[in-house]
């Protein structure tokens, strides 16, 4: 009988401790693409203060973060390096799609060089409609990811 | 002779861990200080969701970088790469080992403590190179030359402003300095050697804000310049190590501040009163330094949340045109003042 | 009073335009192939394109020395390069339409003349094809290297809605060729700035070519935000493309519909109602006010005053707040309409505009010990990035840039469109030219946009603010318009032809200010530290929606 005992541990380990805290410690990557961008800056500032509330740190290095905010359109001429970026981060890391241009396209989705939705590149797991969305929607998508960690639904 | 060994052995190693506990605990109050008064000079709260007032934000913290994927560049010195953040650390502790926060309450009294703090602090370049030539990396590798430039250049203005306090006192030893700002005129107005070596003291808080990597000598991270400086190829728990290492260095450099020029754990009135009170004399005198070095700490986050950065080649002539002759000056006054 | 007055105007600028058609006509005979007045100070020629250079030429002399546009249109049956010129001395503008056989496009290149045709043309030749002969560098701009067929030609055919389809993967890498360090510099490093860094202000790619900390060559790489907004508008109607004409410039983006708006207009020929004139101006002040302490925050956080950055986009939420009550959105309004505003503006809005011009000096005397006491910030950034006034005039630079180098330029009073001409305003300008001078105009520009803004709510008369003309499909008469703002990075202007049949634009160019403004970057910029870089590219003010469209 072949009880994979190490892993039934290690796991209940990271569900019970660690994915308690990772709510507290996202640490962004600082990627504005476009308008969205704006907003984001404003969400980070001291009016809505969003991100530092909830212990979310803006890192410059994709080695350093944990949590992708799509903020803007992606063009083709960018995808790849989205990808690149997105591999770059180490595990466990999560993905914010923010505003229309990175779930569908937005008002761009028929030009012959935007890709439709950041989800054709990376896997998303929160969207934010709007465009751009306010603060206060961009608020609700971090509390909505905050619960989908807590309840273990993050499909790696 | 076997228990002797034994016993001072195991006061090593009391010593070692306290001074260890110690640090941790500042440092992990650390984070969240910071992030809590630089965020109110921005008008805005800082952490407040883990725990309350975001007390149980530093643990969040370590608890995610434990559990980061490990990432190594392909093409990284693995040695040295994976060296780095070991070495940063051991060279930010070992200062440590000579402040003492009490009388006696030290981890290694030797009689030649300043000089051993200003060697042992000097090595600490040496992990921030590593980092920066093992990771492969243009940016790295240009936070790494520009952070070794700035920390030799405020090196020597600092051990300099250090020798006009040792040539007051008579002697090397962190204790004497300390035992020797114990006295007050008039019982009230205490005579440390701040007020005895301003020159110096100017001298030194500007050098050990840049040695500290600190804004507004904020090289060695530049954060809008160089994507992260030095430890841009860092993920988990090595960043947190080189985290760590950089939070203990602001930790004992105010500590060497406070010891130097801020009296240490005397003040005028409170320390005479419990010098005969037995243990209770420890526990006050320790508060008093803790209070010191996080009055010191409080002026430097201040200090962050005001200023700007400063350009290279700035940071460069400030310390070899600016701060090296008042150090030499002030040598100078220190020993004709004294031989009067 | 008014009428009469626009009545002389035009007799006078017909005269003066007669005056410059005389002058070409008995240079160049019958090479001028047709001659029209669009308006008051637009003269528009027609020529073949072999005789473009000496008609350039002959223009340069006589005082146009500011090159607008260059623009391609696609005309089934030939294809034609359109330029722009504007003479500060005489005060009008020239529209030069240079026919070309549309299979082999080629027209000698402007770039010995105007160095600013430059990016412009190597733009008109990754969208349309038109080989410039004598172009020192022509390469794609937009698009990468790869890419295969020219986008606003007619007969391309947008990809359907997904993206990598086969072979297709290919065409959009992006390798870029750094040419070899000249006078043969060996210690040289190829560091690559972007397309994600902080403070490249969204996705410029600069590749940087170092000596030691010196930067020694900038090759700027544009297009990682190109949507294609130009090949959108061809397939949807007037009153659908006024949204996306807010993306392009997000910060400020009142002054996009401004500029789209005023377009549409002259080719309509529609009147727009006093109201709404006068609160068209307070909005377009407005946006650059928020656009400028936008410039303030990002300029600190780049210089790491974390501090500053919060400081300016607080007074920043109080512009937005006043746009919110008056539009709903915080960001991107879409507020203007063809033929005036979407609404007037909600009761009370006017204390509260009132009450923000009494309170912002305050705020901004905050701003003043900060930055002009602070000698760090003074050290940083004086005398870096000087930028000399024939050199900034010659590429093209407009708006805040072109004023700190002692150029009094400023199309709200050489050129008037709306009503800019009732107000008393200050042309600011600085005579250093380096970046703390490009700071200190921005600065003091705040101040003249709260004087014309309290100026105009004095006058602000009562009455509707739409115009009742506007049919409801639009189909512009066929015609061409090119309307001229000053928005606040500079000067702003959408190229709108109209074939008289469709309700699509048949071809929209935006001559956008931050493109001209970043051409300029490289030629100032080199010979100092990294550091310095990156203070100068955030004295550009640039904003990529606006530079890749």
């Amino acid at each position: 009988m072949e009880v994979k005992l190490p892993n039934v541990i290690l796991t209940k380990l990271d569900r019970l401790v660690f994915d308690r805290a990772r709510p507290y410690t996202m640490w962004p990557l600082t990627f504005g693409l476009a308008c969205c961008a704006i907003e984001m800056m404003a969400t980070g500032c001291s009016r809505y203060d969003a991100f530092e509330r909830f212990g979310m740190l803006f890192r410059a290095t994709p080695r350093q973060a944990d949590l992708m905010i799509v903020a803007g359109t992606i063009t083709k001429k960018m995808a790849p390096n989205v990808r690149r970026l997105y591999e770059q981060m180490p595990e466990p890391k999560y993905v914010i799609a923010m505003g229309e241009c990175a779930i569908c396209g937005g008002p761009f989705y028929d030009s012959y060089s935007v890709v439709n939705g950041a989800d054709q590149i990376i896997p998303v797991d929160v969207y934010v409609p709007g465009c751009p969305p306010r603060p206060e929607t961009l608020i609700d998508a971090i509390v909505k990811l905050q619960k989908k960690i807590k309840e273990g639904k993050i499909k790696r | 002779m076997v228990n002797e060994m034994l016993l001072q052995v195991l006061q090593g190693l009391i010593a070692v861990v306290a001074v260890i506990l110690f640090l941790s605990l500042n440092v992990l109050f650390l984070t969240w200080m910071e992030r809590k008064v630089i965020a109110r000079i921005h008008v805005r709260y800082g952490p407040n969701r883990a725990g309350p007032y975001g007390l149980l934000q530093p643990i969040a913290d370590m608890l995610k970088l434990l559990t980061k994927e490990d990432i190594v560049p392909e093409r990284a010195d693995r040695l040295v790469y994976n060296l780095a953040p070991v070495v940063a650390f051991l060279f930010a502790l070992m200062p440590a080992a000579a402040i003492g926060i009490g009388s006696g309450l030290i981890a290694a009294d030797i009689g030649v403590g300043v000089l051993y703090i200003a060697a042992v602090a000097s090595l600490s370049t040496l992990a921030v190179l590593m980092a920066a030539w093992g990771s492969n990396n243009k940016y790295s590798l240009l936070g790494g030359m520009r952070t070794a430039a700035q920390s030799l250049s405020y090196e020597i203005p600092l051990v300099l402003s250090m020798i006009g306090i040792v040539a007051i006192v008579g002697s090397l030893s962190t204790q004497d300095i300390v035992a020797a700002q114990s006295q007050a005129w008039f019982g009230i107005i205490p005579k440390w050697f701040i007020f005895y070596q301003p020159l110096a003291f100017i001298v030194f808080f500007t050098a050990v804000v840049a040695e500290m990597g600190r804004i507004p000598f904020d090289l060695p991270e530049s954060e809008s310049e160089l994507v992260a400086g030095f430890h841009t190829e860092y993920s988990g728990m090595k960043f947190a190590m080189f985290m760590f290492a950089e939070y203990i260095h602001f930790v004992v450099g105010s500590a060497l501040v406070v010891t130097l020029f801020l009296g240490g754990w005397h003040l005028p009135v409170i320390s005479p009163l419990v010098a005969e009170l037995g243990w209770v004399k420890y526990l006050v005198q320790v508060a008093i330094f803790v209070a010191k070095m996080y009055l010191v700490i409080f002026v430097l986050m201040w200090v962050r949340g005001t200023l700007t950065r400063t350009k290279v080649d700035h940071v460069l002539s400030y310390g070899w045109k600016g701060l090296l002759p008042l150090a030499l000056a002030n040598v100078v006054i220190t020993g004709v003042v004294l031989s009067i | 009073m008014a009428e009469e007055k626009a009545q002389e105007e035009v007799e006078e600028q017909e005269e003066a335009k007669h005056e410059l058609l005389e002058e070409l006509r008995s240079s160049f005979g019958e090479k001028i192939l047709q001659a029209r007045l669009l308006r008051p100070r637009r003269l528009q020629v027609r020529i073949k394109g072999e005789d473009l250079y000496p008609v350039a030429e002959f223009l340069k002399g006589a005082g146009f020395d500011h090159l607008s546009c260059i623009s391609g249109v696609d005309y089934q049956e030939h294809m034609e390069a359109v330029y722009h010129l504007w003479s500060y001395s005489r005060r009008e503008l020239i529209q030069i339409n240079a026919e070309l056989p549309r299979d082999n496009p080629e027209i000698a290149s402007l770039v010995p003349l105007y160095r600013a045709a430059d990016w412009h043309e190597r733009e008109a030749y990754d969208m349309l094809g038109i080989v410039f002969k004598g172009h020192p560098n022509l390469k794609r701009m937009l698009l990468p290297e790869t890419f295969e067929g020219h986008p606003l030609r007619k007969d391309f055919k947008t990809q359907p809605m997904s993206w990598y389809l086969e072979g297709e993967a290919e065409m959009w890498e992006t390798p870029v060729e750094v040419s070899p360090p000249e006078d043969g510099e060996t210690e040289v490093m190829v560091l690559n700035i972007g397309p994600q860094h902080p403070s490249t202000h969204g996705v410029a790619r600069l590749v940087t070519t170092l000596s030691g900390e010196t930067v020694v060559k900038i090759e700027p790489v544009i297009g990682y935000l190109h949507r294609g907004v130009e090949k959108i508008a061809e397939m949807r109607t007037y009153q659908q493309f006024l949204p996306l004409t807010d993306r392009t410039d997000y910060i400020s983006s009142i002054t996009n519909n401004l500029a789209y708006v005023l377009a549409v207009e002259e080719l309509l020929g529609v009147r727009v109602p006093e109201r709404a004139e006068y609160l068209r101006v307070i909005l377009s002040e407005l946006q650059r006010i928020a656009n400028h302490l936008m410039f303030i925050a990002a300029f600190g956080a780049d210089l790491g005053a974390w501090t500053v950055m919060m400081y300016g986009f607080r007074e920043r939420e109080m512009v937005l707040d006043l746009m919110e009550q008056v539009s709903g959105q915080r960001l991107l309004y879409n507020f203007l309409r063809i033929g005036g505003l979407k609404e007037d503006v909600p009761p009370g809005w006017e204390d509260n505009l009132r009450n923000f011009l009494r309170v912002l000096p305050e705020r901004l005397a905050d701003y003043e010990t900060y930055f002009f006491n602070n000698e760090i910030f003074i050290k940083r950034c004086e005398g870096v990035g000087v930028l000399e006034p024939e050199l900034a005039i010659d590429l093209g630079v407009t708006g805040p840039m072109l004023r700190a180098s002692g150029v009094a330029r400023d199309v709200r009073r050489d050129d008037p469109y709306s009503i800019y001409d009732r107000f008393d305003f200050e042309v600011v300008t600085e005579e250093a030219g380096d970046t703390l001078a490009r700071f200190k105009v921005r600065f003091r520009e705040i101040f003249e946009s709260l004087r014309i803004i309290e100026q105009a709510l004095e006058d602000l008369p009562e009455g509707e603010v739409r115009s009742p003309d506007v049919p409801k499909v639009i189909r512009p008469p066929r015609g061409e318009a090119y309307s001229r703002i000053e928005a606040p990075k500079g000067e702003l202007a959408y190229y709108v032809v109209s074939d008289g049949k469709s309700t699509s634009p048949y071809r929209l160019k935006i001559r956008s200010p931050a493109f001209c403004n970043l051409s300029a970057f490289p030629h100032y910029a080199t010979g100092e530290i990294i550091p310095d870089m990156i203070v100068n590219f955030a004295s550009v003010d640039i904003v990529m929606g606006e530079i890749d469209r």
